[in-house]
């Protein structure tokens, strides 16, 4: 059983191949998406992030999610040189970045709670994997042509646990530069892909590995547990090391 | 679905492909991104030009039947998750001509300091179209939703 809404500014599908599915266990997880949006959304003046960053609420008094986000956000920042922070120049709160992969990450923990063991939540492109497919086989998942949505560039095969996430700004009004050098622009990077342990993991360092540019996939070729692939404006890919290793089925 | 949903994807078969081409342009740093409705740029935009340019019709388009009023039609803020989209479009000769993005979200705010690394040996390939069948995909974060949204109430203005 599959169905798809539209949440928090994107489509979120959820995909359950369990003999037990039912539609209850749907209703659960997209009501969960819809909470987390009330909480997080910096765009909403009466969610929880909004009242923070009006200082109307107190830190001890902050929701327990939103502890947890923080304090994941602190975590990323610092393993990732400074370049994921959800402060912004005005200092305001702003976790988009990371809340949306944390928060399938939740919405899979709760459908698994519920006793099921073979599905995807799949929110805005980013992915949460568990058991198999609907033929007993390892999930597939195609990485988008940033060019061409309609298209995919590329297919990988993910296991129980694993998530993916993908970065990327198709319409670039910004450009990121040297700062040692305004002059010399970095090659524009489009799309960054991202496998993980989870995709909570996946799409924190996706986040980061994107505003790094050209050197986030070296950055991401020293952590063995992720793989990476990048597309650049001339359509070039670069990839970790490992990332074959997610396009054979059978791996 | 929503009668909402129904309603926007109406309007998407009324732009025809621009959704298809909203997605590849990308915009030189020092001017506002314009996305040229044309249908004929939709196909062969694999990869893009690296020095896109608006494209703006120099031969005026006979208007259709149902056209809108000429001019230039500023659409409604709309607010998805990662900040507030609007949209803009140019109608000439009943024809929407343009349609010109004045804010879109980045899906990752995250700050952009650099730093100097070494740069290993890292495997490259030119990205290829798959054939492949595939359970789900993976891709940045769309926003055509709110682009939808903000479109609306641009057309609106025009007709």
């Amino acid at each position: 059983m599959k169905e798809t809404r539209l949440l928090m500014g994107m489509p979120i599908t959820i995909e359950i191949v369990d003999e037990a599915v039912n539609k209850e266990i749907f209703e659960k997880a997209f009501e969960y998406f819809g909470y987390i949006d009330k909480t997080f959304s910096p765009f909403k003046p009466d969610s929880e992030i909004s009242k923070i960053n009006r200082k109307e609420i107190i830190e001890s008094d902050w929701n327990k999610d939103i502890k947890e986000v923080f304090l994941l956000a602190e975590k990323t920042k610092q393993e990732t040189k400074g370049y994921f922070d959800i402060v912004d120049n005005n200092g305001k709160y702003n976790p988009s970045g990371i809340v949306k992969g944390w928060a399938i990450l939740k919405a899979s923990q709760l459908i698994k709670d519920l006793g099921f063991n073979n599905f995807y939540v799949n929110a805005g492109g980013d992915v949460q994997f568990f058991g198999k497919n609907n033929d007993g086989k390892t999930w597939s998942i195609g990485i988008k042509n940033p060019f061409n949505q309609k298209e995919i560039v590329k297919v990988v095969y993910l296991k129980d646990g694993n998530g993916i996430a993908t970065s990327g700004n198709y319409i670039r009004g910004d450009h990121i530069y040297n700062p040692n050098d305004r002059k010399e622009k970095i090659e524009d990077i489009v799309s960054f892909t991202v496998i993980g342990p989870d995709v909570c993991e996946a799409d924190r360092f996706a986040t980061a590995v994107f505003a790094m540019g050209r050197d986030g996939i070296n950055f991401l070729n020293e952590m063995p547990e992720y793989a990476g692939y990048m597309i650049n404006k001339n359509g070039i890919a670069y990839m970790t090391n490992n990332f074959d290793k997610y396009t054979n089925e059978n791996f | 679905m929503s009668k909402k949903i129904l309603l926007v994807s109406g309007l998407a078969v009324l732009l025809g492909g621009f959704f298809v081409y909203e997605k590849f342009v990308v915009t030189p740093s020092n001017q506002t991104p314009i996305i040229n409705n044309d249908q004929t740029q939709v196909s062969g935009n694999n990869p893009p030009p690296q020095n896109t340019t608006p494209v703006v019709p120099t031969t005026p388009v006979a208007p259709v039947a149902s056209g809108f009023k000429n001019g230039t039609y500023t659409g409604g803020v709309a607010q998805s998750m990662y900040g507030p989209v609007q949209a803009q479009i140019v109608v000439s000769s009943g024809k929407i001509v343009n349609v010109n993005f004045l804010q879109y979200p980045n899906d990752r705010p995250a700050s952009l300091r650099k730093s100097q690394m070494a740069m290993p040996v890292i495997k490259q390939e030119v990205i290829q179209s798959q054939s492949a069948n595939v359970n789900t995909v993976s891709g940045a974060t769309e926003t055509s939703y709110y682009f939808i949204q903000s479109i609306s109430s641009a057309l609106s203005q025009a007709s």
